[in-house]
Order: C-alpha cells, then structure tokens, then sequence
C-alpha cells in the first residue's frame, strides 16, 4: 500500500507540475487528471524496457547528428552517454528510454546554448555560503585562536584557562569532514575533575612554615625568631644534605650556613644552633663534593674516582631517605630527636669530610697530576689505620683499590702486551715519537716519564717496583719483535686480586701496616706478569740468538783467545810494518785478512767483521815513522757487528771498551813478536862488538821480554780468564735481563780498571806503552849496528881482498854476499803457507835521521837505565795504587806490581 | 552502529550523487530535445523507480500535455464564442 501510495503522491505531483493545477486551486479537474494519469500509467499493455535498443537507438542518433554535421552535439551527447555508463545506474536505460520518447526532433531543434543555459543556473540552485559553514570547515576559525589570552589568569586554583575551548566547541554542530576533533576536544574536558580541594591548601599553607610570621595577638612580630617543631628541623637538615636548598640554612657560595631565624621551642637557641651548624659544616663537604661530582672530567682516572664518591654520595641519600621513611611512614614508636639523626649520620659524614678535605687539596695544587689522588687516599688510608678507625681505614681503602684498578688498566697492556696507549699522560712509560730501529729497542725508544725534578711521574709507593715494570714491558716488545711470543696471557695463571678485601683482609692482617701490605701485594701482581716474560727473554736470548755464541766470538776476536789465528792476524800486520809496507792499514786488506783469520773459527761468522781504521794524524802518517811506537797500533779498529738482541746484553759502550783491551794486547804483541823475531843461531864473536855490547843487548832483550810476557800473562790468566769465567757464570744465573746486563757491565768494567786502562792509572799505562817503544827502539838499534857492523867488516874485508890481491894472493870467493843470510831473520821454516817474509831490519837504520850519532854501546846503556826507571816507576805506582784504594782491581794490581817488582829488584842485581 | 555523522556523510554523498545524475539526465535531455524541466524530471526519475513503465510514463506526459490542450481548448471556446456572436449579429 505504501508503494501506492507513494505512486499517487507523485501522480499528484507529476500533475501539478505539468497542468498547473493543484488540489487547491481547481479540485474537480485535478482529480480528473490525476485519475486519468493513474489509469494510464497501471494499465497499459508496452512492453518492458529493452536497454539494446535504447543504446542502439541512442548510437543512431549520434550518428545521426554527425551525419547531419551537428559534431558538437554528438560529442557532447556522447560524453554525457559516456558518464552515465560509468555511473550505472539502475534505472538508467528506463530514463533514458523515457527521454528518448519524449525527444522531439533533436537533431533540428537541440542546440548546445541550451546546454549552456542549463550550465549558468546552476550556481543559483546552492544554498547561500555561511560563515558557520565556513567555521565548520575550518577549525582555525572556530576555535577563538586569535582573542587575546588573559595571561593573568593563571592561578594554581583557579580553572579559568579552559573555558575557551569549552566553550567554542559547543557552538560548532556541522556535517563537515573535520568533526573529529570537536569530539577529543569534548573527550579531554571529560576527564578533567573539579578538585578544588580547599583544606589541603590550607594544609600545605600551614606546612610552609617560613612564610609565617609569629604573631602574638594578631601583632605581627617579625625579629623574633620563628618557632619550628623538630620535626620539621630533621626535615630541613635532611634536604640540605641532600643538595636541595632549605630555609633553615642558607648557602654562601661553597659553605653552607644556619639561618638564624628559627628556634625550637623546647631547645635554648644556642645549642639549637651549635646543632644546626655541625650539620652545617657536614652540609659544606657534602656539597663541595657534590659540586666536584658533577664537573666533566676527560681522564678516566678522574672519572673513576668521580663515580666512587657519587656512590658513596649516593649512600648518604639512601640513608637519609632511610631516617626520613621512619619518621613518615611511622611503623613503630619512633623518637624525633635531631641528635638521633646527627648520631646516625656521623660515620658518613665524617668519611664524606675527609674525602671533601682531598677534593680540596687537590684543588688547591696547581697541575696535579691525576693519580695525586691515589697519593692522598693511600696517605688517608695509612693515617687511618694507625689511628686505629677502622671503619674509616676500610671507607678510605675500598675507594683506593677501586681507583688503583683503573690505574693498572695502562700497566697491565704495558706488561702484557708492550702496547701504550698514545696521548695517555697518566702511566709513566712513555713512547718516543722518532721511529726507533729494533737495536735500540732496550735502550732508547722507552722511557720512563719523569718530572722536572727529576722525580718518577708515579704515586710514591709505586716507585720502587717501577722499573720491573718497565722492563718487563721492554721484554715482552723485544720478544714480539723475535716473534717469540703472541700474547702474555695463559689461562692458568690469573693475576692476583688487588682488592682491599684480599689486601687487607680485616680478620687475618689487622695488624699489619697498609704500606707493607700493599706493597706485598703490588710486588706480587708485578711478578706474576714479569717472571713469565723475562724467563723466556732470556732462554731466547740464550738459544735462539746464540748469546754464548756471540760471547766466544767476541772474546775470540777482541781477547785473543784463540793464540794461533790470533798471532797469523797480528804477523801479517807487524811484517807488513816492519817491510814498511804502505799498505799496512789499508782498510780492504786489512778486513780480509781478519775474516780469513778469526773467520775460520767456529762462532765467528765472518760476514759480520769490520775493520775500522781511524785516521792517523798527518806527522805520522808515514809507514817508517808509524812503525816505530805502537801507539799508532791503536788506529786499527775491530767491529764486530752482533745482532740486535745480543745487543741489548752487549751494549756498543761495551764494545768500546773491547776495543780499547784488544789494542793494547796487540801493542804488547808488536813489541813481542819484534824482540823475538830474531832467532838467533849462532852468534860469533867477530872483533867489531865487544862482548860488552852484546852482553848489553842481550840483556835488554832479556828483559824486555821478560816484561811483555810477564805483562801479557797478567792480561789474559790473571784478568781475562778469571773475569769471564765469573761473567758466564753470573749469565746463567741471572733471573732476568736486566741482571744480565747488569753482569756483563760489571765484568767489563772490571776488566778495564784492572788491565790497567781506568782512568786512575792512564800515567802508568803511558809508561808502559813507552816501555814497549822502547823495545821496538831496542832491535831497530841491534838491526841497525848489525848493519854497519856488517858495512865495516864488508869494507874491511873488501880492503883485505884487495890487499891480498894487491900482494898476489888467493883471494878467496867473496863471502860478502852470503853474511847477510846469517842476520836475516829466519823465520821463514816455520810457517808453510805464510808468504815467506824476509825482513831485512838492515833497512832500518837509515830510517833513524833524528838520532844522534852516537854508538851503539852508548844507546843501550841508556836505553837500559831508562828501561830501569820507567819500570821501577810502573811497579812501584802499582803497589802505591794498589794500597791505597780499595776493589778488586787493586787485588790484581798488587799482584802486578809484585811480579814487576820483583823483576826490576833482581835485575837490579844483575848487569850493572 | 554507524553513527550520525557517518549516516549524515552518506546522505550528503548521495545527495551529490543524486543531484549529479539529475544534472546529467536534465543536459541529455536538452540534447534530445525533450523539453522536461528539472522538477517534472526528477518526478518521472522517481516514477520509473518505483516501477513505473517509461513508455506509459511518456504517453502520459505527451497526451496529458494539458497545457497546449488547455490554451488550444481556451482557443476554440474563444472561436466558438466568437462565432457565437458573429451568427448573432448576423441574425439579429
């Protein structure tokens, strides 16, 4: 019925519209209409709507106006027809069939300015724009953004602020797509609540008591002091010590003072305040170190100890909180005293006192150096201990071992891994910047970091162990270096614990001093990282680098320990002198003879020799007068080149000292094998020397060599053998590197003063080396009056030929030319691959222009008495040195000038 | 529940909609020439859904144009009172 209903309604409607009449105005024709209308409209035999056709007919027509060139209008019925496909409607095909049927001849009479009319009323047909319309859209010009705001409005009580809103939301009631926030708008005032809560202002007024003023009567009395209940004293005190500000005390840059304005009731003012300014002292500490607490600091030693006393701050607080949640949340009968509270608190706040008084020490020196605080804790940590507090000794010691272990970080990678850390001011080993070859690994690249005193840059109670430690560092990089090690660390030995409960232990060590204690510990940490590293430092040095090795080579070479290649090197070099031979100390030659020499020894590897010839000053330079003193000996130079771990033990200063022994063995050498070189056979009594020549040359012959044996024996079995053996055996025994070289710095040393080459008896050792001059003068003497003996008898005996044949006689075959085979030196059996060497010292004589001429018996007499007195003065400065000082050289001088003595005594006796 | 505001959002759109296909019917046909204004379109639209047949609907329109057959009928009555009088004066 509804359906028909509706039907009629819009017949009716349909009526009006198309005659114009309604119910109204003309009811009997309207009636007749609308019932005519719904007749026709039920009752009617077409046909349902064939949606083909209307689109075919639809097509036609198109086609129609565009065939009759109405392009147009077929475009713009095509569009339309286009849109209201995509738009499927329901009844579209009905509709348009209705259209189609109703259309009367459009393509005459359709234009598209009726198009265009419909287009202009359209904007008419829209409800006129509101500015609520606009307000809905927009919610910037709903909301009263742009009234100006009462700033003064602002109260804790007062809920003024939010009207606005409120107020503006409600007006809005649109249909506009930005509702949604109308509605949190309406949720959030929802959840606000009315609590406008009265008697807790009240309260809280009441509680603050430092706005009120006592008044007597309603008369407002403002200098007397403000009464206060106690428990709002421990109150306050608690806040103060926790760095809040109070009303009871007042702050005055670092101190923190009482203020005097406040009594309590039942107490004197005096003691009250005698209390409140303990508190007060307490409260300046606690907030100096608060303050100290919050500034950044970039070392991490400072940093650590920066967090050990915030802990200890943070203590503090959770104690006061403790007191404070007594006192609030009352679970038992509790007292209110303050004297509780201060009884309570006076452990940590004596401890935190003395922490401030560091805090302050620290400040107060200029440039300290990080770890001064660790100084000052181990300084409290003692002062404690002896005091007998200890509480305070366990306080001021856990804080030490917990700042030291961050100081050990640097120590440990030192020790076990020989890594620095660079810019790291604080470990006092420090890395030289210049690329450093390994060689001077031991002895130059690290360096222990000290003041401008001179002092250690370390904590005082450190300095003792400070050098194992370094060293132990240079021994694990050298062993890196050798490639011998990979990392320290081996999982069974763990380093002890330096904790103060392990240091310290209170039950077991009482009564052992901190400082001992400590040390113990320390030493033992230390050890356990460095007797591992130096123990295989030192089996590497000894194996893989071939330390005794070295050792047999270098005093194969420099002691000439091996006699035979010894006395072939050092020929080689006299015969070539004595030859005057230019080539003597030519450099070339001479290495290569020494590295087929000392090179055919077994530890010597001949690849590392050098010889090294210093230059000789130009008076000398001539080979004659070169041979003459062995001084010019000591420009040969020997280097042996070790390689650089053997180094570390063999400094190069040592080698100096070496080379210094070694040319004096060779001067006495040269003096030696000049004396001995002629052998004499046989030695006739010719008529040109007198029995007292010879007897003289003889005897110095003697003598001199006497003297360089006796000196030669005292040099390598009283000095050499001995020392070395000593040395090897304090090699074996040494723990660690340093102790080896150490052992061999000594033995050195000692070798130095006793072969006579120290500093206190350079003057005897001038005297000898003169002596040994004196020898070579000796022969070159004998060489040269056995020439012109020889010069003479040839003369004579020429004179005699020529008188006998002058006189007719036989001269016998000339014998001239064979004597001198008998002076020659006849050294050539001996040695087969020697170069026979055939030295003529006949040659000599000529070379001894500045000689007076005076005869050959004149010079050995005073070569003789000069002989006696330089040796007398060479024996008899030995036993003077020997008494006077004390060593173990002078042991060995003694014996010296013993043996000397007793030679210069009985020759005394002997030849006048 | 849809809410109200969602119900309101779906009659604005379809009353968009709605208004545009109108439009859309109304400008097809003034190409077609079918000389229907907005009003009675909308009415026949509304017809035609509620099941009314178009072609009925159409016939109705066209014989029911009782505009024309108005004006023609004042017409004639005019003509014939007109002639009335002219036979009047001719026989009177």
């Amino acid at each position: 019925m509804a359906h028909v209903m509706k039907l009629g309604a819009l017949t009716e409607e349909l009526v009006t519209l198309l005659t114009s009449t309604t119910v109204k105005s003309d009811p009997t024709k309207f009636s007749i209409y609308r019932e005519s209308a719904l007749r026709s409209l039920r009752h009617h035999n077409y046909a349902r709507t064939n949606q083909f056709d209307v689109t075919s007919h639809l097509d036609g027509l198109e086609e129609k106006f565009r065939v009759y060139n109405e392009d147009p209008l077929a475009d713009a019925l095509r569009e339309r027809l286009d849109t209201l496909e995509r738009k499927k409607i329901k009844w579209g095909a009905e509709v348009l069939h209705l259209l189609i049927e109703l259309s009367d001849k459009p393509v005459s009479n359709s234009s598209l300015e009726a198009l265009d009319f419909l287009r202009d009323s359209e904007p008419n047909t829209g409800p006129p724009l509101q500015w609520t319309d606009l307000a809905a859209d927009d919610p910037l010009l709903r909301d009263k953004i742009w009234n100006n705001v009462d700033f003064g409005a602002e109260s804790s009580g007062g809920e003024d602020g939010f009207e606005d809103t409120r107020s503006e939301s409600s007006g809005t009631d649109t249909t506009a797509q930005s509702s949604i926030e109308d509605e949190l708008n309406r949720r959030l005032e929802e959840y606000t609540l009315d609590t406008v809560d009265k008697e807790g202002l009240e309260m809280l007024r009441q509680a603050q008591f430092w706005k009120q003023i006592p008044n007597v009567g309603g008369i407002k009395l403002e200098t007397v002091k403000k009464p206060i209940t106690e428990l709002q004293a421990i109150r306050e005190v608690a806040f103060m010590l926790l760095g809040l500000p109070t009303a009871l005390f007042e702050i005055d840059k670092d101190k923190v003072l009482p203020s005097k304005g406040y009594a309590l009731k039942h107490a004197s003012s005096d003691t009250f305040h005698k209390l409140l300014q303990v508190f007060a002292d307490n409260g300046s500490s606690v907030a100096v170190l608060r303050y100290w607490v919050n500034r950044s600091q970039s070392i991490p030693l400072m940093q650590t100890f920066q967090n050990s006393i915030s802990e200890r701050l943070s203590a503090l607080d959770v104690l006061l909180s403790i007191i404070q949640q007594r006192l609030v949340a009352i679970e038992d009968d509790v007292v209110v005293s303050l004297l509780r509270v201060q009884g309570e608190l006076e452990f940590a706040t004596r401890a935190l006192f003395r922490l401030s008084k560091i805090i302050e020490q620290l400040e107060q020196e200029r440039y300290p150096h990080a770890f001064r605080y660790l100084e000052l804790l181990y300084d409290e940590a003692c002062t404690s201990q002896m005091a007998g507090d200890d509480p305070m000794y366990a306080f001021m010691g856990e804080i030490f071992f917990d700042c030291f272990q961050v100081y050990l970080r640097p120590l440990r990678t030192w020790m076990e891994d020989g890594e620095l850390s660079a810019g790291d001011n604080v470990f006092f080993v420090s890395e030289t910047s210049a690329d450093i070859g390994p060689p001077s690994i031991w002895q130059s690249r690290y360096k222990i970091r000290q003041t401008q005193a001179g002092v250690l840059h370390a904590p005082r109670f450190l300095r003792a162990a400070a050098n194992k430690i370094f060293t132990t560092g240079k021994s694990v990089v050298v062993l890196k270096h050798l490639r011998k090690i990979t990392s320290l660390q081996s999982p069974n030995t763990q380093e002890p614990i330096l904790d103060f409960v392990t240091v310290c232990d209170p039950s077991r060590l009482q009564l052992a001093s901190f400082p001992e204690l400590f040390d113990v510990a320390f030493d033992a940490w230390v050890q356990s990282k460095h007797h591992l590293v130096s123990s295989r430092l030192r089996a590497t040095l000894f194996d893989s680098c071939g330390l005794h090795n070295s050792l047999d080579a270098v005093s194969s070479i420099y002691f000439m320990s091996n006699g035979i290649t010894a006395a072939t090197f050092t020929n080689s070099i006299f015969d070539k002198l004595d030859i005057l031979d230019v080539s003597w100390n030519d450099r070339f030659t001479l290495t290569e003879l020494a590295r087929t020499t000392f090179g055919s020894l077994s530890s010597v590897s001949p690849d590392r020799f050098r010889i090294h010839l210093l230059n000789l000053p130009r008076r000398i330079k001539d080979v004659a007068k070169c041979r003459r003193s062995v001084k010019t000996l000591a420009a040969v130079e020997m280097k042996y080149n070790l390689s650089w771990p053997i180094q570390i033990i063999l400094t190069p200063t040592t080698m100096s000292s070496y080379q210094r022994v070694f040319t004096f063995l060779l001067q006495i050498r040269r003096s030696s094998h000049v004396l001995s070189r002629q052998r004499l056979i046989d030695d006739v009594l010719t008529y040109t020397n007198s029995s007292d020549e010879r007897a003289l040359y003889y005897f110095m012959r003697h003598r001199f060599i006497w003297f360089t044996q006796t000196l030669y024996y005292y040099l390598t079995s009283l000095v050499i053998e001995p020392d070395s053996l000593k040395m090897q055996e304090q090699l074996r025994c040494s723990e660690d590197v340093d102790a080896m070289i150490e052992a061999h710095a000594t033995f050195v040393k000692s070798i130095i003063d006793k072969a006579l080459l120290g500093i206190k008896l350079e003057l005897i050792h001038k005297t000898i080396v003169k002596i040994l001059d004196m020898s070579i003068k000796l022969e070159d003497a004998q060489a040269a009056n056995e020439a012109t003996n020889k010069e003479s008898t040839e003369q004579q005996q020429g004179m005699m030929d020529l008188s006998m044949v002058s006189l007719g006689l036989h001269t016998p075959k000339k014998r001239a030319p064979e004597k001198p085979h008998k002076v020659e030196a006849d050294s050539t059996d001996d040695e087969d691959e020697e170069k026979e060497v055939d030295v003529d010292l006949s040659i000599l004589s000529s070379t001894y222009e500045n000689e007076g001429n005076e005869s050959y018996v004149e010079k050995l007499r005073m070569m003789k008495a000069d002989f006696d007195r330089l040796g007398r003065f060479v024996a008899s400065g030995l036993r003077g040195v020997a008494r006077a000082g004390g060593g173990d050289a002078t042991r060995s001088w003694d014996v010296l000038g013993e043996m000397l003595e007793f030679g210069f005594e009985s020759g005394s006796l002997g030849y006048r | 529940m849809p809410t109200e505001a969602d119900l309101k959002q779906d009659k604005a759109a379809n009353a968009v909609q709605a208004r545009q296909v109108i439009d859309l019917f109304h400008e097809i046909s003034t190409l077609l020439n079918a000389d229907l204004d907005r009003q009675t379109l909308s009415i026949c639209v509304s017809l035609i859904e509620n099941g009314v047949n178009p072609e009925a609907l159409a016939v109705c329109n066209l014989s029911f144009d009782w505009k024309k057959t108005e004006t023609v009928v004042r017409e004639l009555k005019k003509d014939a009172v007109e002639t009335r009088r002219e036979i009047e004066e001719r026989d009177g």
